[in-house]
């Protein structure tokens, strides 16, 4: 595959998303909205999780300052959160290459660097927690301005500007990583996510390139923060900062295959439906089940489940393990034709 | 001209001298084969010399700069690029995509990689298997992306790390039908760790012997082969006695 | 024993220590002994106004002190469990605190619906603990032995949400906790003595459960230390955790021995949980906590080590209890968190088993 086939795909798929809220209720925008929203965050963080290998459990840390970032500077100093998110942006990338300076420069790797991110996370967490210019636990509330406002990017009339924003953010993202994977950049993350040492040998600053990818992974999380903070109009430390955002960024590129291009929006077409008709479900199960009407849980339940059989049955993900079923599948008929036709010969 | 001076090299491991006191000069378009019994230090050498480790005293001159103690990645930009003895692939990605790899040190564009990649995998005889992952590659189709990789890196001076290790006779005269090939089309300098001897003495203009992290001879092929000393290292004392 | 093992543990003796010195740093007036007229020498000027600062609020501190303490002898417990289990199988098991909330329900069950007093429930929670190990490591971590690291990490992420979300749909949000109609005044001592509860020292107090909880701790640990020193088991389990080839080669079933060891580790966390049943509610995400400090201890204490994991659990208690003094409310666990980073950063090698 080439880079300009990436190209084409992803045309494609911007056709395909553009023409759908065409036939959308305001349920199945909200639902394509929170799809492209994962999508989005998945393809983030697949740059620093996928494709350079650095396995990040704590996504949050950046999630949190883009979303503080972007809302502060509006709320205090008037500032549009077209331009705050990538002062957020511009705040998460260093915050995430000195994060990556000190744990690659002390060679932390594997899942201790897992849990170091999250050790990052969870501290940017009780700090906001203990930050009263931030407002502390109680978070910040966007204003209602009674309509929508393209310089303020609130819409609370018009869901269908957020479907808007949230798929050209998404498009960018993929022709990020589509450049990345396709280009110098991404040939030294994959060799670096593959063996350190060879890397090395061959030339590839592994410090310099591993910073690099997350700095780029966190700005990019970061915009999605503003764009969280934007949509729902209301943040406090545990929603943003919180472990449950660094989890749920990584469902998506694990399940669809992480370290690869459309991983992530795989496992957000996938899951997305999932977790909104569980969601469904439990708010009205059929009768044998009805114990479990109304029971919080049952969705992230569900994930955990998922992720169990992700990395016990199909550690490649979607993406990579459907091409090795195929495969197998067509292995298995080749056979049978095969004995069937020594069978017809006998 | 001297490519490569290494100037009293040592390195240690808490009370262990792996390497003592080494020091000899490689020319440039030699082919030096550094052998030894096992546990001699040789890999150890490589790793002080390609930056792997830090050695305690002495220097290593390259091209006429110091580069003792700089990190593997400068080394390499410098020109000097080693092979593992325990080949180190990139797994999941397919052979062209781990020649790549080594290609973009010289230049960011993907069209020359790409092009400068196919042709050395056609070199060393990968042509067939370019878009096969190198997981699935046998031993001896891993030692021959090992020396790609290396080559395309565009150096000078290689160091080669038991590429015969662990491969039939047949398989290793055939590498070594790649390593001259690799030293005539690319007029390169070369640093070979070997066991195979057969091959080494072939194949090496001068031979280094290292016993116990020090150098005990260097000198051609023919005047190894005679040294007392290099049989005392590799038979030991009783053959000596016996012949006696 | 090389004195390498503990370097985690002294670095996290350091930031404690530094602790209580910015504590007094930021507490005793002791700018006023530079002015001019101050009265006798400065070092008895500051002497006099520590003590006198230290009459007022070293209370706070020697409670902050004991509790950390008593508490810190559960961590350790802790993370002696998930400290065995990465040493054998080289995985960190995010689950240990999801499965410590399992063995905390299972303890209140007991108390609640069959009325068994929690440390008899003991002898009921650990073995009950130790198959549940035995069973999530056959169906859920067994397959994937052979998995990268972080896949690793990720499944018994997995298996965290599951449980978490399980225990939430059987048993809701609302915090479950037991009532001991014992251990406050005079309390007979398995009939041979009365004591008074709580205890003061130095005015600190020491309430019977968390007594009874730190001791506990420190008996199981005990237990298991002299386990894993003195019996054959103890000694296939070190072996494989050591040189797993070569443990499988002089026959020890290695397969066998890790899931024993997750048994055990798993066991761990039911003792824990029925110690601390008395004075933590069980709520879905009540081992979260333990989760974490155990481990930042398990990296504190280096791994496999039964003494590092125990150091490790007194200085994170402690650690716990005082920044807590600086940051009143919900971030206790900052101080923690900047040891973690530190311990993390300054001995790799040491977490990875093996030098570079």
């Amino acid at each position: 595959m080439t880079i300009s086939r990436d190209y084409q795909i992803l045309a494609g798929l911007t056709l395909v998303f553009a023409i759908l809220p065409l036939f959308a209720n305001q349920f199945q925008l909200t639902l394509l909205i929170t799809l492209l929203y994962w999508a989005y965050l998945g393809t983030a963080w697949n740059i620093m999780g996928g494709y350079a290998g650095q396995f990040s459990f704590g996504h949050s840390a950046f999630f949190g300052i883009g979303a503080y970032t972007s809302t502060v500077l509006f709320l205090n100093y008037g500032i549009s959160p077209w331009l705050g998110m990538f002062v957020g942006a511009g705040f998460a990338a260093l915050f995430g290459a000195a994060m990556g300076f000190l744990t690659f420069r002390f060679g932390v790797k594997g899942h201790f660097f897992a849990l170091a991110t999250f050790a990052f996370a969870e501290m940017s967490r009780l700090i906001a927690q203990d930050s009263d210019f931030i407002n502390s636990t109680i978070g910040l509330t966007m204003p209602i301005i009674g309509g929508d406002s393209w310089s303020q990017m609130i819409f609370e009339d018009t869901k269908l500007y957020y479907y808007i924003v949230i798929l050209g953010m998404l498009i960018v993202a993929t022709m990020i990583s589509i450049w990345i994977y396709r280009n110098k950049l991404g040939y030294y993350l994959l060799a670096i996510r593959e063996d350190e040492d060879a890397a090395a040998a061959l030339g590839v600053d592994t410090l310099r390139y591993k910073i690099i990818a997350v700095a780029i992974s966190a700005a990019i999380t970061a915009i999605g923060g503003s764009f969280f903070a934007q949509r729902f109009g209301f943040i406090d430390p545990a929603l943003v900062f919180g472990v449950s955002i660094s989890i749920a960024v990584l469902l998506r590129p694990i399940f669809g295959g992480s370290g690869a291009i459309w991983g992530p929006l795989v496992g957000a077409i996938f899951l997305t439906p999932m977790e909104e008709f569980t969601k469904i479900f439990v708010r009205n199960p059929p009768e044998f089940l009805s114990f479990m009407k109304g029971r919080a849980g049952f969705d992230v339940l569900l994930f955990g489940v998922i992720i169990i059989i992700v990395v016990i049955y199909m550690p490649d993900g979607l993406v990579g393990s459907i091409p090795q079923w195929l495969e197998r599948l067509r292995r298995r008929l080749r056979g049978q034709s095969q004995s069937a036709t020594q069978e017809a010969a006998r | 001209m001297t490519l490569l001076t290494i100037d009293h090299l040592t390195k240690r491991f808490g009370g262990l001298i792996a390497v003592d006191d080494v020091s000899f000069e490689i020319e440039q378009g030699e082919v030096l084969g550094l052998i030894g019994p096992n546990g001699a230090g040789k890999t150890t050498l490589f790793n002080s010399v390609a930056g792997t480790y830090i050695p305690e005293e002495g220097q290593v001159i390259f091209n006429g700069a110091a580069i003792t103690g700089l990190a593997a990645h400068d080394v390499c930009q410098l020109g000097l690029v080693r092979t593992f003895q325990i080949v180190k692939p990139f797994a999941a990605l397919n052979v062209l995509d781990n020649v790549k790899v080594g290609a973009y040190l010289r230049n960011n564009n993907s069209q020359i990689t790409e092009s400068k990649a196919r042709d050395i995998v056609d070199f060393v005889g990968l042509g067939d298997l370019a878009h096969q992952p190198a997981k699935n590659l046998t031993t001896a189709g891993r030692k021959r992306l090992e020396l790609a990789r290396a080559l395309a890196t565009e150096p000078k001076l290689m160091l080669l790390d038991e590429v015969m290790a662990g491969l039939t006779p047949t398989e290793s005269q055939q590498i070594v039908t790649v390593i001259e090939q690799i030293k005539e089309e690319y007029h390169l300098t070369l640093l070979v760790i070997e066991h195979v001897m057969q091959a080494i003495m072939s194949l090496s203009d001068r031979i280094a012997v290292l016993h116990h992290g020090q150098l005990i001879a260097i000198d051609t092929p023919q005047a190894i082969a005679a040294d007392k000393a290099v049989i005392e290292a590799y038979l030991g004392k009783e053959f000596q006695f016996a012949d006696n | 024993m090389e004195w390498k093992q503990y370097r985690g543990s002294l670095i996290g003796g350091l930031v404690v220590i530094s602790l209580f010195a910015i504590l007094i740093y930021n507490n005793v007036d002791w700018r006023a002994c530079l002015e001019p007229e101050a009265e006798g020498f400065v070092l008895s000027c500051v002497a006099e106004n520590t003590s006198a600062w230290y009459a007022r609020y070293g209370v706070v501190m020697r409670q902050a002190t004991v509790s950390g303490l008593l508490i810190g002898g559960v961590y350790g417990l802790v993370a002696l469990g998930l400290t065995m289990i990465f040493g054998v199988l080289e995985i960190i098991n995010f689950a240990h605190g999801a499965l410590m909330t399992v063995g905390l329900y299972i303890t209140f069950i007991l108390f609640d619906t069959f009325g068994i007093d929690p440390y008899l429930g003991l002898f009921i929670t650990v073995p009950l603990l130790f198959f549940i190990g035995l069973i999530v490591y056959r169906v859920v971590i067994h397959p994937a032995r052979d998995a990268p690291h972080h896949n690793q990490l990720l499944l018994t992420l997995g298996l965290t949400l599951l449980i978490e979300n399980l225990l939430l749909m059987v048993f809701t949000a609302t915090p479950r906790a037991i009532r001991l109609d014992y251990g406050r005044g005079e309390t007979n001592i398995l009939g041979l003595f009365v004591m008074q509860f709580p205890i003061r020292i130095w005015r600190a107090v020491i309430t019977f459960d968390k007594l009874l909880a730190f001791l506990g701790a420190l008996v199981v640990t005990a237990i298991l230390y002299t386990i894993i020193q003195k019996t054959d088991l103890g000694k296939a389990i070190r072996a494989t955790a050591q040189e797993r080839d070569g443990a499988a080669l002089v026959g020890i079933n290695t397969d066998w021995i890790n899931m024993i060891t997750f048994g055990i580790g798993t066991a761990c966390v039911g003792a824990a949980a029925a110690l601390v049943l008395p004075f933590r509610p069980a709520d879905p995400t009540a081992g979260n906590l333990f989760n974490i400090t155990a481990f930042i201890i398990v990296v504190l204490g280096g791994m496999g080590n039964a003494i590092g994991a125990l150091l490790g659990g007194l200085i994170i208690g402690l650690t716990q209890e005082l920044t807590g003094i600086f940051f009143p409310g919900s971030p206790d666990l900052i101080g923690v968190f900047v040891i973690f980073i530190l311990v993390l950063l300054f001995r790799p090698q040491g977490l990875l088993g093996q030098a570079a």
